[in-house]
């Protein structure tokens, strides 16, 4: 990636829904757009903001890896968490390519 | 962390020095805190009303030894899994009010059970709890499965870095027990010395992360192998439990396999127990005079109790294999692909839980709705509980679907399942309607721990089936054992004279005794029979089952069936018994009790029951709502009448309606 003199740019991770991630992803939990109580829940399960996860099934439901804990989401609370892409640890092809701006 | 010489718990007998303290058991759920509080208690634990909270808690008692050579009882209670102290949920309020001991006395000690192979999350429970100022040990379980991972603890370091004892252990095998039983004593004692240090105690939820993460870094060798291996087959496994279709068909095949082996397993030990009760009903007619007393005993108490424990086999074999599936992870995948389901009838897939346990009781049913959060999803759940079929209609399946398809184990397992089935579509299609006017709204996403796949522990399924049969055999004892008093003496009472058409064959078979024996013979049986019948119809039940049988003649049913029915209201179960009682045995003392019943003829001579007859009142069963205690429980639970007599009135109404449709349907196509 290099910008239009040449220089190399610094890879910025990229913001995207858990729900769009595929399988192999890992990436950080960067904020979430639920209910209090949701987001509390999540929290005391492991799954606090800028906590590594892996997904290990993509669709309905999303199943994430967080500190060897393998956590199920309904999609419908998948699409609400926020990830972005672990640039140090993602598996080139998996989410280092994927670019989709969080809606 | 220093650890004394392992000593052995002494576990029988109440303690001579009262009152026992408490300790608390808690931990994230899935970390084997049941398994270790089997392995505190053994088998002896009892289900109670914790003070201060509604909620139904496992308590079992502990005695351990003390410095001064005698010996202290503990009361150990087994708080329900929580993930923090904090969520505005009913677990940790639970918990809360236990450790504040807001509603008693304080606790004497707790024990943290922590996932040793996931300690950074464990960990931050403990970290809320050591701002409790209980005393408390850390029990790191699963050490072994730890070790197999690549795994090393530093225990000096992380006892110093919590300020508490850690004792490794690994509940399924029994390992580091001792060293545990060991420790509590020393810890109980703090809770008399002040409360504990928690100056260290991180106090914010940032704080709580980063001290678990150190203790972590500090203390644990080979972190990094966590995780590391190839789950791929782990990941295929859980896509294929989770998918849409094929998650549904193996869910229905295992629940078709459960089934299938209870029917075909426990029909060995029920025979047993039926032979069991046979022959003693036997020896008793032998040995006592005829009379009242003889009466009561054989055909009152002996053969309404043995209709019912007759079916202990299956509850225990329900629960045992239930608490296998559960053990071995399947379950909370299962509830993901139930969440799809009952999400489109407006249930959240939390529900799945207390749906499933409805079908042992509806009352723990009922009780486990307090873990989901929404209130609309809450009520709804609770409303269509109780038409999962609970282990109190088993014996009434068991009868009726043994009539239906005898010497057919398959179609019988078959029409059992399509019993529970009916039952869920029931829930399902009143969850739609409910949700669409009384209690209207979308329910809420699920959110779920998927535990790790493993094998499941025998012995957890075991206390569990045990727990269950006992807690069935009190029942027995109690509430039916006066259900067949009270039903055998409207029965017998009041004796009337023998009808005139009895008569006169006794007389007749008194003249060819000479000639015809074996005829003569058969004129006495069909006395009997008359005698009995008439008996019966004016008996005090017969009055009363005629009286309201107008209102169960259109399902097919006669006044025994009525008289089973009504008796049934007050608790499923009891309907067997209630049709053992009257039906009797005079001419063939020696057949099983359910042998009877299907046997059995009304006052005109037809069968009692026909398979339209068996259909309909399968039906019935499922659908209608039959158990004083658990229209109690909602009226608690749901803090107005309204919810149950709304409850009451639409199962009855629609389960008259159902088994209405199922008879007439039958006749129409031929079946009677």
């Amino acid at each position: 990636m290099s910008d239009v003199n040449g220089k190399r740019l610094a890879r910025l991770p990229v913001l995207q829904h858990l729900a769009d991630l595929p399988v192999g992803s890992v990436a950080r939990l960067s904020c979430e757009e639920l209910s209090e109580g949701e987001a509390c829940l999540l929290a005391a399960m492991g799954m606090t903001e800028g906590c590594r996860l892996k997904v290990r099934t993509s669709g309905d439901p999303c199943i994430v890896e967080v500190r060897s804990t393998r956590i199920g989401l309904a999609r419908s609370v998948a699409v609400r968490l926020v990830v972005a892409s672990d640039v140090a640890s993602a598996t080139p092809g998996k989410a280092a390519e994927t670019s989709s701006k969080p809606k | 962390m220093s650890v004394a010489t392992p000593v052995t718990p002494i576990r029988a007998g109440a303690s001579r020095h009262a009152p026992p303290r408490r300790l608390l058991l808690l931990g994230n759920p899935n970390t084997g805190k049941t398994t270790l509080f089997n392995r505190l208690c053994g088998m002896r634990a009892k289900t109670a009303n914790f003070p201060g909270t509604t909620t139904d808690l496992r308590v079992g008692r502990l005695q351990l030894p003390q410095a001064s050579g005698a010996s202290e009882a503990f009361d150990v209670v087994d708080l329900p899994g929580l993930y923090s102290l904090k969520l505005d949920l009913p677990e940790s309020t639970v918990a809360v009010q236990a450790l504040t001991g807001s509603a008693g006395a304080k606790p004497a000690a707790a024990i943290v059970v922590a996932d040793a192979t996931n300690l950074s999350r464990h960990l931050m429970l403990v970290g809320e709890l050591a701002r409790e100022g209980v005393p408390f040990v850390v029990a790191l379980n699963m050490i072994d499965l730890a070790h197999r991972r690549g795994l090393s603890f530093d225990l000096e370091k992380m006892s110093r870095a919590i300020g508490a004892p850690v004792v490794p252990i690994a509940a399924r095998s029994g390992k580091g027990i001792d060293q545990l039983l060991a420790v509590l004593p020393q810890v109980a004692a703090e809770a008399g010395a002040g409360a504990r240090e928690t100056g260290r105690a991180p106090v914010s939820a940032t704080e709580l992360e980063l001290w678990a993460e150190t203790v972590v870094t500090e203390s644990v060798g080979g972190a990094h192998a966590v995780g590391s291996g190839s789950d791929t087959l782990l990941d295929r496994i859980d896509e294929t439990f989770t998918h849409p279709f094929l998650g549904l068909v193996i869910f229905h095949l295992v629940m078709a396999g459960l089934f299938w082996v209870i029917f075909a397993v426990a029909s060995v030990p029920m025979d047993l127990i039926e032979a069991i009760f046979s022959h003693l009903g036997g020896f008793l007619e032998a040995q006592m005079p005829a009379g009242a007393v003889r009466d009561l005993l054989v055909g009152g108490l002996l053969g309404g109790v043995s209709g019912t424990v007759v079916f202990l086999p299956q509850i225990c074999l329900l629960f045992f294999l239930i608490t296998l599936l559960e053990d071995t992870g399947y379950l909370a995948r299962a509830a993901f692909v139930m969440d799809r389901l009952l999400c489109r009838f407006g249930l959240p897939g939390y529900a799945f839980v207390p749906l499933l346990s409805s079908h042992a009781c509806a009352i723990p049913g009922i009780l486990a709705t307090r873990l989901i959060p929404d209130r609309h999803d809450r009520f709804a759940t609770v409303l269509v509980a109780p038409f999962m079929s609970c282990s109190a209609r088993l014996p009434v399946y068991v009868l009726l679907t043994n009539f239906l398809f005898a010497d057919r184990p398959l179609f019988a397992g078959i029409a059992f399942a399509a019993c529970y089935l009916l039952g869920a579509v029931a829930a399902m299609a009143s969850a739609f309607l409910v949700r669409r006017t009384l209690l209207p709204g979308k329910s809420r996403p699920m959110v779920l721990e998927l535990p790790s796949y493993k094998w499941p522990s025998l012995r957890v399924a075991f206390a569990n089936a045990f727990e269950q049969g006992w807690s069935f055999l009190r029942t027995v004892g109690t509430v039916i054992l006066a259900i067949c008093f009270v039903m055998w003496w409207l029965s017998a009472y009041p004796k009337v004279e023998p009808p005139a058409a009895a008569t006169a064959l006794r007389v007749h078979a008194a003249e060819i005794a000479a000639t015809s024996p074996a005829q003569s013979a058969r004129l006495v049986a069909e006395a009997g029979r008359l005698t009995l019948s008439h008996q019966q119809e004016m008996s005090f039940s017969g009055r009363l089952g005629r009286v309201v049988q107008p209102l169960f003649a259109p399902l097919g049913y006669d006044w025994r069936l009525t008289m089973g029915v009504l008796t049934a209201f007050a608790a499923r179960e009891v309907f067997v018994s209630t049709l053992a009682v009257l039906v009797g045995a005079p001419d063939d003392a020696d057949a099983g009790v359910l042998a009877r019943i299907r046997t059995a003829k009304r006052d005109d001579g037809s069968p009692l029951l026909t398979p339209a007859t068996a259909v309909s009142l399968l039906v019935f069963f499922v659908l209608a709502m039959q158990c004083l205690s658990t229209v109690v429980t909602v009226r608690r639970e749901l803090k107005h009448w309204k919810w149950p007599l709304l409850q009451f009135f639409w199962m009855t109404g629609l389960a008259w309606i159902g088994a209405f449709v199922a008879f007439h349907g039958l006749r129409l196509v031929g079946i009677s």
